[in-house]
This record gives C-alpha cells, sequence and structure tokens, in this order.
C-alpha cells in the first residue's frame, strides 16, 4: 500500500526512531552496539516506511530487508514504534541469551525479519530473489509494495554485491529499490567511495541497466520525491548521510561504529 | 515427511538413464519435476549446458535464472525466492557451488534452514583432468558440519531420476552432490526403498564383511564383487549411502555395523566425510571392527583423468578388489 506522508507528524516519528535506537543501545550495556550506522539510515527509513507502510504488521515488514545488518537498531527502533512487538521486549533482551534481538537481525518471519543479515552483501543477493519470486507470482496489491534493500557504502566492498548488480542488469525488477547508505565511513576507516564524493560508486552503479540516483540521504524531500518516481527499472539510491546523524556526539565520530552507550551517556545527550 | 518409499524396478528406465551420466541425468530429471512442480525455478552459474539444462532453458526461459559465473549470488538469490515461497534448484560445479559459496551455504541452508536445493555437478574426483580447482573432495567434510543439511549423492542416473522429485516434494535444504563421468555403472537392478536417510541394501548376503559405498564408485564395487565371485559374495553384504541425514543416518549406521567384525568404507572425499562418519560411530559403540577405508588422501594427487585419480585412491574395481582380499584373509 502505498500512501502520502503526513509530514507534520513525520518529524516526531523520526525523533522517536532516533532516540528508540539509543534507549535500545543503552540496554546492550558492555556488548556494546553499532550506533553510527544506524542513525545514518534512520531519515530514509522512516520515509520508506511512511510511503509504504512496512510496520504496519509482520508481512509488511518482510519488504524491508536490512542487508547492512549491524545497523540493526534502525530496525529494531521500527519494530518497537510497531504493533508487530514492543519497545520492552527489545530492551529486556537485546543482545541476550535467548534473545529475538542480537547484535544483527536474526531470521524470525513472524516479526518481519525475513533473512538473518550481518554477512556483509548477502541481503542483497536474498532481495533480488524476493522481487523476482514476488514479480512472478504476487500479482495482487501487495505486489505494488517493492522490496525495499538497504546496503553500506563500506559494504560495496564485497563482491557479492556486484556479482548481484550484474544479476540485476539481467532481470526486469521493477519491483525492487535498493538505497545505499553513504555515511562515509565504514569499521576502521573512511569509505573508497568518500574520496570523490560518490561520483565515482554512482558511475559504477550506472552501468547496471538501473535507474540510480545520487541525493541528500536526509533531504526529506529528495527522498521523497525519488521513491515516488515511476520506473520499470531497478531503483538505486545513492543517499549521502552522516554517520551517526543527529547527535553531536556520535556524528562523523567513528569511535561509535561499535559503542557502549551508557545510561549517562543517553541522559546528557537528552539533556541538550 | 520423510516416509519410506519403494521404487519399482524397470529395466528399460534403468538402461535409458544409465546411459547417461549423472548430470545428463540431472539436467533431464528437472524437466519431469517442472511438470510435478510447476512453481520450480532452476537458478544457474554459467553452467545450463555443462549440468544438462539447456532444454530445461528452452522449454522453461521464465523459469531459468542464470546469474553469470557467481557462485555467491546464485546461493543467496536462489535462497531469497525460496524464502518468499518459492521452490528452486540451484547448480554448478562443486568446488564453486560448495566452497566459493561456502558462506552463502552456511547462512541459507543451514543458519536459515531455507529449503533450497543445490547441486554440485562433477564432486569429487571427476575432472582431475582439469586439475584440482575442478574437483572437490572437500564437500562431504564441509556440509556435514553443517547442521540441517540433508546430503544426497547418487549411485546412478535411474535413482538420481527416481529420487529427486521426491527432494523437491520434501521441502528441506538439500545438497545434491552427482559424481562420475559420462556413463555411470548401473547400482540398481531391483526394485529398491529408501527412508531417506538409511544406506540402501544392494548385493550380498554376508556378515564377515560389510562395503559401504557413496556415489557412482558404488558401481566400481559392484564389478569387484562380481569379479570376485559367490564364495566371495557369502561372506560379503554391500550397502550404498545416497543419503547422509544428520543423526537419523548416523544412527542407521551405527545399528548396521554392529552386525559385522569388518567394515570398508568407499569415498572420493577426504578424511572428514563418510569414512569419518562410520569411524565414529564405531568408537561409539566400541565395538572391536576391523575397519578399513579407501578414500582420497589427506594430499593432493597429481591429477589426471577420473580413472587414474580412482586407481590412486583404490577406489577403482582393482584397488577395491584388493582391499576386500585385504581384509577378508
Amino acid at each position: 500500500m502505498i500512501r502520502q506522508i503526513d509530514w507534520r507528524e513525520f518529524n516526531s516519528k523520526v525523533e522517536l526512531l532516533r532516540s528508540t535506537c539509543l534507549r535500545i543501545a543503552v540496554a546492550g550495556g558492555d556488548n556494546a552496539a553499532h550506533i553510527g550506522g544506524a542513525l545514518s539510515c534512520i531519515d530514509f527509513i522512516a520515509i520508506a516506511d511512511s510511503i509504504y507502510n512496512f510496520s504496519s504488521n509482520a508481512k509488511s515488514m518482510q519488504s524491508l530487508i536490512l542487508s547492512k545488518g549491524h545497523a540493526c537498531l534502525a530496525i529494531y527502533a521500527l519494530l518497537a514504534t510497531s504493533k508487530i512487538t514492543t519497545i520492552d521486549e527489545i530492551i529486556e533482551s537485546f543482545e541476550k541469551n535467548g534473545s529475538r534481538f542480537l547484535g544483527h537481525p536474526c531470521k524470525h518471519q513472524d516479526l518481519g525479519i525475513m533473512y538473518s543479515t550481518g554477512s556483509l552483501g548477502n541481503g542483497l543477493a536474498y532481495a533480488v530473489g524476493q522481487a523476482l519470486h514476488e514479480s512472478k507470482f504476487k500479482k495482487d496489491e501487495a505486489s505494488k509494495t517493492p522490496i525495499v534493500c538497504i546496503i553500506g557504502d563500506g559494504e560495496c566492498n564485497e563482491g557479492i554485491v556486484w556479482e548481484t548488480m550484474e544479476f540485476i542488469s539481467k532481470l526486469k525488477l521493477d519491483n525492487l529499490i535498493i538505497f545505499v547508505d553513504c555515511n562515509g565511513w565504514q569499521q576502521t576507516q573512511r569509505c573508497l567511495y568518500f574520496k570523490d564524493d560518490y561520483k565515482l560508486l554512482h558511475m559504477r552503479f550506472n552501468t547496471f541497466n538501473i535507474d540510480s540516483y545520487l541525493i541528500d540521504g536526509h533531504d526529506y524531500d529528495q527522498i521523497n520525491s525519488v521513491l515516488n518516481i515511476t520506473s520499470n527499472k531497478t531503483k538505486v539510491i545513492l543517499g549521502k548521510t552522516i554517520k551517526g546523524k543527529g547527535y553531536e556526539l556520535f556524528e562523523n565520530n567513528n569511535e561509535w561504529h561499535h559503542g557502549i552507550l551508557t545510561k549517562q551517556h543517553f541522559d546528557e545527550i537528552h539533556s541538550n | 515427511m520423510e516416509n519410506k518409499i519403494t521404487f519399482e524396478f524397470s529395466k528399460k528406465d534403468s538402461k535409458r538413464a544409465n546411459i547417461l551420466g549423472l548430470r545428463a541425468a540431472y539436467g533431464l530429471s528437472t524437466l519431469n519435476c517442472k511438470e510435478a512442480y510447476p512453481d520450480l525455478a532452476v537458478f544457474t552459474a554459467d553452467t545450463s549446458t555443462s549440468a544438462g539444462l539447456d532444454r530445461f532453458k528452452n522449454s522453461y526461459p521464465d523459469s531459468f535464472y542464470d546469474c553469470g559465473i557467481a557462485e555467491q549470488c546464485l546461493i543467496s538469490s536462489a535462497a531469497g525466492y525460496v524464502a518468499s515461497g518459492g521452490t528452486a534448484l540451484a547448480s554448478t560445479f562443486a568446488p564453486f557451488l560448495i566452497l566459493r559459496a561456502a558462506e552463502q551455504v552456511r547462512l541459507s541452508l543451514g543458519y536459515m534452514n531455507i529449503p533450497l536445493l543445490i547441486t554440485g555437478l562433477a564432486s569429487g574426483l571427476t575432472l582431475g583432468h582439469l586439475g584440482y580447482t575442478h574437483c572437490c573432495v572437500e564437500d562431504l567434510s564441509f556440509i556435514l558440519s553443517i547442521p540441517n543439511i540433508l546430503i544426497y549423492s547418487p549411485s546412478d542416473s535411474y535413482e538420481l531420476k527416481c529420487i529427486l522429485p521426491k527432494l523437491i516434494e520434501l521441502k528441506r535444504p538439500t545438497y545434491i552432490r552427482l559424481t562420475g563421468s559420462a556413463k555411470v555403472k548401473a547400482v540398481h537392478k531391483e526394485s529398491f526403498t529408501t527412508d531417506f536417510f538409511s544406506p540402501i541394501h544392494i548385493l550380498g548376503s554376508g556378515n564377515k564383511l560389510l562395503l559401504l559405498s557413496i556415489g557412482t564408485i558404488s558401481g566400481n564395487a559392484i564389478q569387484a564383487l562380481e569379479s570376485l565371485g559367490s564364495s566371495y559374495l557369502d561372506q560379503i553384504s554391500l550397502f550404498v549411502v545416497p543419503f547422509l541425514n544428520g543423526e537419523k543416518t548416523r544412527s542407521a549406521i551405527s545399528k548396521l555395523i554392529c552386525n559385522f567384525n569388518n567394515i570398508l568404507v568407499l569415498d572420493e572425499s577426504t578424511y572428514g566425510g563418510l569414512a569419518a562418519l562410520v569411524g565414529r560411530e564405531i568408537l561409539k559403540i566400541n565395538h572391536k571392527i576391523n575397519y578399513a577405508y579407501n578414500i582420497h588422501p589427506e594430499y593432493y594427487l597429481i591429477s589426471g583423468q577420473h580413472d587414474y585419480m580412482l586407481s590412486q585412491c583404490k577406489l577403482d574395481t582393482k584397488g577395491i578388489k584388493d582391499s576386500i582380499i585385504n581384509l577378508l584373509e
């Protein structure tokens, strides 16, 4: 189901998602959590969810695939603010023994988590297989909801990403949208493609018989406009984002790629 | 459901199937499977001809997906297809399918338990003449270390033709391991019953030596026994082990080996395959068994034709025959 965004409520939705990410991260305690890469893709996830209503139920949620699985806080925050599960369950169990909410998403289709991701690159190929099956067999109203897959710019180091892009170039998948979260960082260094402001990466994607767009990944209008463009090809959206977006402590500070967020940190952030 | 199924033997069908190697038989069998399972899709990595899949490709172009020489993408995209409700076979040469895409196999078929069927072409030493880049003696060791995956290694082309549709019906993560060259020796010469985990009795009624064999080398075992004559056949029982199905198979093998004092295992894979599995069961039951195995050694041989490679591992007819004589005398 495709919806118009209610912009009056949207800012508070995004704020809630960001602060929920941090609440869950605090619950991880000494196990630490991947904070920066979750916050960089929150804006895109919030807009995609507002348009396609992924979080309305587990079935719809299965169309949102987080290939950069370490950013699971973003998906858990979306689930926490939905009716699929509760914030309490997530906070009580995040990264704990026997939990459904580990430090990378684990396949729980009743939560709408279709695949166990975290091994980078695979989520994109799963998304292609899923889009292929749905384009072939699901001709009903639900098929109008595309498969949306989120990958990272660091993830583009992986060979399977490019294997899969070649496969996509052969297929006519108009029901697949790939968002590349170009936050400029990977675990220990700047991303290769950051150096030229993602021109090379954009050119690279453009060779694959897809529609690609290089946008500001925090600009709501740009994200919304690109998602609403009608296309008969797979859409690849390279969104230039800021790792740790939304909080001075985290923004462009790669020490928070994976860090321990204390209650004290959390209170200080929210007292400002 | 893994119920017992009996396949009535058809001499005509067996002859027709075994003229073909397993790869060609696999390709042709997919056509029959498509008729029974219309939603079946076949994924490949630029190996449609090598897998005998050209007829499928031409007959069902909308259900045939070639992702190019991209094995990791092959496994994960086919897994995504199956996870969203489809039925799929994904095939390419065994070393690239299992070793290059090892992690994708582990995640999709093992960790996530996605009921995708993957088919490794020309496993074992089949392509020895192309060098070890194209051999795969490590696949059983690797797949046996992953929980959840059913392994099926056909003994002959007729058996594959019978079993393949049933594997699709099982809806389990499955590794189909094809060995042998262009023409296979017939192993099944009468009706056979399978429960998808137990060894299948083929020849002999003796209780002195248990011969356990996997894949198309079972044909060599039959030839060896036939050339040894009836005095040996009375002492030996030959079972093929087409299915390696976790604890069920281990348990079935455990029960079987209790009845014998001598065991010989025949396997094209390295020590981590069937030989290791049988060895573990012997240890568990603390049975004083005289145990031998003709398997690929724990180093890479000088490569050559399949028959030459098998002879170096004592998996050719002569090697098997010599091992039997050694064990019994």
